[in-house]
């Protein structure tokens, strides 16, 4: 549905030498599928958001969604899309805000008050909507913001840039609810976010970029591509023999808490197999860190 | 499947942005001229109907040249290139509608509210007894807004701090197609700045219509002719370069 192929895009400024913020990224996001973006702070998320909305052209390769240009297909379908920051004049209310989207999104008038009120109902933001916008907090705002993307239900292509920054707990597991009832019916769903554990919990996959361009692609549904290179022990009883077996092994933080290095769960099992089989009890075995975070870690490189 | 954003029913919002940013500054600056002007008129002319009627035209002209010069710049400046330095433009061009038409729709109720402004100001001027004609006030308003409205088109879609470029732009025009530059400048400059805003024209066809007068044509079809060029000019610049800067 989504085709990236070898997209670039550098910044040419009037001063100063060119800045290259995307180069040679080639992907695709299929209908149905939960794409993430994960990437360190000037990576190039918000550029290549910007190119997948129509907002920027890339200077190399070309992008296409459901076979047309970004920009063609916006103009034709619309977006769902909540940009990172609320750039919306602060002195307008939240429902001046919602009416006026709803309007922007194509939604015939007869269901635009209807529409408004489910989608403010659903963020459960009533109590604000006279209020303007300055004086909402960021997690309300933030609420906002994904209220307006449920303005365009029928969206084929929807994207949330950092969707949880500012919520709650309460609102950041309803947000994880209403990815998870968004997904599928055809619609491809990308999210960038810095919360990789989110992403994992989210996503069927994440692209990793760093520099401009993709790094891995970690896939979940199989964990294929996926890297886990260190692994939490927790030893009950036979910490010498443990530590004959693995003497590169590193305490943690809890008692007993070892951490080890395996490149894979086959490496690891043999590790483990060799230590039960010399009397080590073990009460607990998990990554170090998650699938995600390891990938990402081995990824990019400061 | 496609949707499309109702532009027109977005109008009335487009209208109250206009009002609430746009309008308050020539509206104040008219309201303070004009009633310092309707005051020192009645103070000089006293009651006597003859030397009011004297009087009316050069102060109605001035009083509306104000507001029409206000209205003008302050609607033309900060439109587009606020939305794109806000990052506004996200949030409206990721639904289905088409930029070129939204700033179109945005630029004509701009339009028509600076000629609600001009023609207040004319009635409020008629009703304080300084007459002049309101369909050649609107007229003038209409001629200011195609020419001034169509280069702040231009420039608010090449640069996002615009409002410093457009003042520079109108203030440069004046100076270099003064009489005083012409006597001062090389003959060069001077030529060359025929090529910037046609104010000089457009005074002409302001004060004609206040005077319920035709302008002269090639006047009238420069000053419109320009601003033409430089609207259509900014459609194209919109539809070349990115959105988000």
């Amino acid at each position: 549905m989504i085709a990236l192929r070898g997209v670039g895009k550098t910044y040419a400024p009037l001063l100063g030498a060119p800045v290259r913020a995307v180069t040679d990224v080639s992907l695709e996001i299929v209908a149905g599928e939960v794409m993430g973006i994960a990437g360190p702070n000037g990576a190039g998320k918000s550029t290549l958001i910007a190119m997948l909305l129509g907002l920027l052209a890339p200077t190399d390769g070309a992008i296409t969604i459901d076979g047309s240009s970004p920009r063609a297909f916006v103009e034709r379908e619309g977006v769902a899309y909540l940009p990172e920051l609320m750039t919306f004049p602060l002195g307008w209310t939240v429902q001046q805000t919602l009416e006026r989207l709803a309007i922007l999104a194509g939604i015939p008038a007869a269901q635009r008050a209807r529409a408004v009120t489910a989608a403010i109902a659903e963020l459960e933001i009533g109590e604000h909507a006279a209020k303007k916008l300055k004086e909402l907090s960021k997690g309300n705002l933030q609420r906002v913001g994904l209220a307006q993307t449920l303005l365009s239900p029928d969206a084929r292509v929807m994207i949330f840039d950092e969707p949880t920054h500012g919520l709650d707990p309460v609102w950041t597991q309803r947000f994880r609810d209403l990815v998870v009832r968004l997904r599928g019916s055809g619609r491809a769903i990308l999210i960038a976010s810095h919360d990789l554990d989110e992403l994992e919990r989210l996503c069927d996959r994440v692209a990793i970029i760093d520099r401009g361009r993709i790094q891995r692609v970690v896939t979940f549904a199989t964990h294929e591509g996926a890297v886990v290179e260190r692994w939490r022990i927790r030893v009950v009883e036979g910490v010498e023999a443990f530590r004959a077996r693995c003497p590169e092994a590193e305490p943690g933080t809890g008692g007993g808490e070892w951490i080890i290095a395996a490149p894979d769960a086959r490496a690891l099992s043999q590790l483990l197999a060799g230590a039960l089989a010399a009397g080590v009890i073990i009460s607990e075995v998990a990554p170090a860190q998650s699938v995600l975070a390891s990938a990402f870690h081995a990824s990019v490189r400061r | 499947m496609s949707v499309r954003g109702s532009l027109r029913s977005y109008l009335p919002w487009l209208a109250r942005d206009w009002a609430l940013e746009k309008a308050p500054l020539p509206t104040l600056v008219g309201l303070a001229f004009g009633y310092l002007t309707v005051a020192s008129v009645m103070s000089f002319a006293g009651n006597d109907p003859a030397r009011l009627a004297s009087m009316a035209p050069r102060f109605f002209s001035q009083v509306m040249d104000a507001v029409i010069w206000f209205a003008a710049v302050a609607s033309a400046t900060g439109v587009a290139a606020t939305d794109r330095e806000r990052g506004t433009v996200r949030f409206l061009f990721s639904k289905p509608i088409d930029p070129a038409s939204y700033y179109l729709a945005q630029w004509c109720v701009a339009g028509a509210g600076t000629l609600l402004l001009a023609g207040l100001g004319a009635a409020l001027l008629r009703a304080a007894g300084i007459h002049g004609s309101l369909l050649g006030t609107l007229g003038a308003m209409a001629s200011a807004w195609l020419l001034l409205g169509g280069v702040g088109f231009l420039v608010n879609q090449l640069i996002n701090r615009d409002g410093v470029l457009y003042v520079a732009l109108i203030v440069i025009s004046f100076v270099s197609r003064s009489e005083a530059a012409s006597a001062v400048l090389p003959r060069w400059v001077t030529k060359g700045g025929v090529a910037l805003l046609p104010l000089n024209e457009l005074d002409r066809v302001r004060q004609a219509l206040y005077q319920s007068d035709a302008p002269l044509t090639h006047d009238l079809v420069h000053v419109l002719a320009y601003g033409a060029v430089a609207f259509v000019a900014g459609l194209l610049v919109l539809q070349r370069r990115a959105l988000a800067r």
